[in-house]
């Protein structure tokens, strides 16, 4: 028979201690919070949909076409506007 | 690409992309209109007979039909896909390297091998702070691409698989990876399933 009395002393002394571990990692935790590194996972495996908003400016990338090849030819660089370019 | 083309060559509205080079939006068309006309919204397609190409002075102004919708243009289909009215493609992947490096972008026959390298050379140069890359991250697309780097954002780190390190890849590599996260882009191309209150709003045949 399992000693009921003994979960209601062990119950205590195990949220003690996971309040403590808690608390620890959560200090680390926030040590190194100053040297913003994103969490290794984050950085390791990146971040699921971020393909679908660098694919939107890829999508409406103006450089690409041959007519800014040949704008570079004459002499200019990758990030010089085209003369004509309006924007409002 | 000065004009988003209508009822005929060199007719139409004002272009977005006025006074820029081609790029994909030129053609696949969403809401650029819709401020003087309410009902121009596209669902990524033109409203041309036939897309305006590149002059290249050889007498070719528009592509051999118009810009096919995008919005899911890429669902899977029994048999497998097919781009284009003629099935010209039968992968995304494939649809967006022939039109990266053909005569949509002003590329003639034999210049594929050119407009790889340029397209390479423009990523690799790119430094963030043109009109577009403005109207998005702002980062230049080596740091981009490379995911890991500390100064991107959580929500701006690439997944690994789409990752290349644009500063020592090859011409190749690069496009490459150009053309699978556009591939991906345009394969999360959807119409909306719900509203904002999660209710479905699809279409009243989904109920049969």
């Amino acid at each position: 028979m399992f000693p009921f009395n003994r979960r209601h002393n062990a119950f205590p002394q195990v949220v003690g201690t996971s309040i403590l571990i808690f608390t620890s990692l959560l200090l680390v935790g926030c040590e190194g919070g100053s040297n913003s590194a994103a969490p290794a996972s984050v950085a390791a495996i990146g971040t699921p949909g971020t393909e679908g908003s660098v694919g939107e400016r890829l999508f409406v990338e103006t450089r690409f076409a041959q007519f800014f090849k040949a704008y570079l030819d004459s002499g200019e660089k990758v990030n010089d506007v085209l003369p004509a370019a309006i924007w409002s | 690409m000065n004009l988003s083309e209508t009822t005929g060559s060199m007719v139409g509205l004002p272009g977005p992309f006025a006074g820029l080079s081609m790029n994909c939006r030129a053609c696949h068309l969403v809401d650029e209109h819709t401020a003087t006309q309410p009902d121009f919204m596209r669902t990524y397609t033109d409203f041309a007979l036939r897309s305006p190409i590149p002059d290249r002075g050889d007498g070719k102004r528009t592509a051999p039909r118009n810009s096919p919708p995008l919005v899911i243009a890429s669902l899977d289909r029994p048999g497998g896909t097919l781009f284009h009215f003629d099935g010209e493609f039968s992968t995304l992947e494939d649809l967006i390297v022939g039109t990266f490096t053909v005569r949509n972008f002003g590329w003639l026959p034999g210049q594929k091998a050119e407009a790889i390298q340029h397209i390479a050379q423009v990523m690799r140069g790119d430094n963030g702070k043109g009109p577009i890359a403005t109207m998005f991250d702002g980062l230049p697309y080596l740091i981009l691409f490379a995911g890991s780097n500390s100064t991107n954002p959580d929500e701006l780190r690439l997944p690994s698989e789409f990752r290349v390190f644009i500063g020592s890849a090859t011409d190749q590599k690069i496009f490459d990876a150009v053309v699978i996260v556009v591939a991906a882009y345009v394969n999360g191309l959807r119409f909306s399933q719900t509203d904002d209150a999660g209710n479905l709003i699809r279409s009243q045949f989904d109920v049969f």
